[in-house]
């Protein structure tokens, strides 16, 4: 018989799915379908949280370092709060993206974890729903770009990875750093090899129409960085 | 083998359903239309109770 963890894991496979189907759907315009799938993936995703809850508690109650028999629990609770953000985006609810992203966030910087897929997101998310300017974020972005650094440097499979190195694009874009975004988004491409960081850059790009509506002085830098990277991702 | 142990054997069911769950996966991937609808048959039949 499978335990609370096994059960979760295999929810996070629905759930996946799901959300695959909806993106299927949503591109050959069957909006309705894909909205059904989207809930049906959020309904998963949150039973998962469910069987996990108590595990939840223990964690944000221990102290670091990290008890050694719960690793695989940590694991799958952060990879569920980074699917719930990415479900509820998709389903237009953008506040509690970042209520999921956030509380992933808590458990990644809690234990030093290498992922910051959640970490990032709070950045973006809080950029994208609330009101504060992008400087106000900047010493975050830095210390987890150095982070991300440092993890790339410390771990190859980390490297291997690929999407580190778009988290890292992100980052740098974020802080104006566009040369060496460009690099990082490159190595991101040839690690992963897909064409282009399109849905990193799509997200960017709300983050910049956001801060431009906002009148963010900090909003035409982050636009030329966008556009530079792009012009320099296609020419490759 | 025989049909008739099929839904018997759990361990066969569940590879069952992870083939189709990867079938169906790769069909999103597709993505066109007629690979949908495919999607959509095989779920219904992995979805099937009896």
């Amino acid at each position: 018989m499978q335990g609370p963890l096994e059960n979760a894991i295999e929810l996070q496979e629905t759930a996946r799915s799901f959300r695959k189907k909806g993106d299927a759907l949503r591109k050959v315009g069957r909006e309705e379908a894909a909205m059904e799938a989207y809930r049906s993936g959020l309904t998963a995703l949150n039973e998962a949280l469910g069987l996990l809850k108590a595990k939840d508690d223990m964690l944000r109650a221990a102290s670091p370092p990290l008890p050694s028999d719960a690793a695989p629990d940590l694991r799958e609770l952060i990879e569920i709060y980074g699917a719930l953000g990415g479900m509820y985006q998709r389903l237009d609810a953008l506040d509690k993206s970042l209520v999921s992203y956030l509380a992933g966030a808590g458990l990644e910087e809690r234990f030093g974890l290498p992922s910051t897929y959640n970490r990032l997101n709070a950045v973006k998310y809080s950029l994208l729903t609330g009101p504060d300017p992008l400087q106000s974020f900047e010493a975050r972005i830095q210390a987890l770009a150095d982070s991300i650094d440092a993890s790339l440097r410390a771990d190859k499979s980390v490297s291997d990875r690929g999407w580190a190195w778009a988290d890292l694009g992100d980052c740098l874009a974020l802080l104006g750093r566009t040369e060496e975004a460009g690099r990082a988004y490159a190595t991101f491409i040839a690690k992963t090899e897909i064409k282009s960081p399109e849905r990193t850059i799509d997200v960017l790009k709300e983050v910049a129409a956001k801060l431009q509506s906002k009148g963010d002085p900090d909003a035409p830098r982050l636009v030329a960085a966008i556009d530079a990277l792009q012009t320099r991702l296609v020419a490759r | 083998m025989r049909f008739a142990n099929f839904k018997d054997d759990e361990e066969l069911l569940k590879s069952y359903r992870e083939l189709g769950r990867s079938a169906i996966d790769a069909l999103y991937d597709l993505g066109d239309d007629g690979s949908l609808d495919f999607a959509s048959y095989i779920e219904d039949r992995l979805n099937r109770k009896d």
